[in-house]
């Protein structure tokens, strides 16, 4: 398969990050135009039989901050953007049942946010998300386990039991670990 | 130190199963024309 083949095939995840990083999908396609461009003309430095996605991931998410420090203020109103777009497409079967995740995430600081789409949504182990975004193993978990955290409250997702979420939870992952024995 | 699989919660896994889905419904639309075309012009320019 050629270059632009592989490249052609990883577009829907690419654009799965890059929506879910950026909050916005005009913007995250901006992204991925971007990302594709730099791809090619460095496709020297790619070194085949390594994983693709990752070094796109990475070009990806470099050009986003570059973006973002550039327009600092812009930032600011990823929440406001991400308001009126929900505004605009209600009609989207299966839009809103994912819209308070999406919203969430808006809330979390990028770091985190990338760490937990990387390991969470993308499928990328640890050590290989710790490499694209140039940080140590255990900032990265570390960035994750806040991550959850965060979204967990923003989701309301402990709020049910009336013994508190860390015995709910505790008393679900003992069960089910047991289970898988 | 804890293996991975220890370490997640069921949250964990209901956040991760959330995520996922807010993936594979922008995963699932077809690749916009714009960047069929974009890797086109790339290609052509060789």
């Amino acid at each position: 398969m050629s270059f632009r083949d592989d490249l052609l095939n990883t577009i829907p995840s690419l654009r799965a990050f890059a929506i879910s990083l950026s909050g916005k999908r005009d913007r995250a396609d901006d992204l991925v135009q971007e990302t594709l461009t730099k791809a090619w003309k460095h496709q020297e430095s790619f070194t085949p039989g390594t994983n693709l996605k990752a070094w796109l991931y990475a070009i990806l998410r470099n050009e986003f901050y570059s973006q973002m420090r550039k327009k600092g203020r812009e930032v600011e109103d990823v929440d406001g953007n991400f308001s009126s777009q929900l505004a605009v497409h209600p009609e989207q079967q299966g839009f809103l049942d994912l819209a308070d995740m999406k919203l969430a995430l808006t809330k979390i600081p990028p770091d985190q946010r990338e760490a937990l789409l990387l390991v969470g949504a993308s499928g990328l182990s640890y050590e290989e998300t710790a490499e694209i975004c140039g940080v140590a193993v255990g900032t990265i978990k570390s960035r994750v386990n806040r991550a959850r955290k965060k979204l967990a409250e923003l989701l309301q997702v402990q709020g049910e039991s009336e013994y508190g979420p860390d015995a709910q939870v505790e008393a679900i992952v003992r069960s089910s670990s047991a289970a898988r024995g | 130190m804890q293996a991975k699989q220890e370490q997640e919660t069921v949250i964990d896994r209901a956040i991760g199963a959330k995520l996922r889905a807010l993936y594979d419904e922008v995963a699932r639309e077809p690749v916009p024309d714009r960047f069929i075309e974009l890797l086109k012009q790339l290609d052509d320019k060789k």
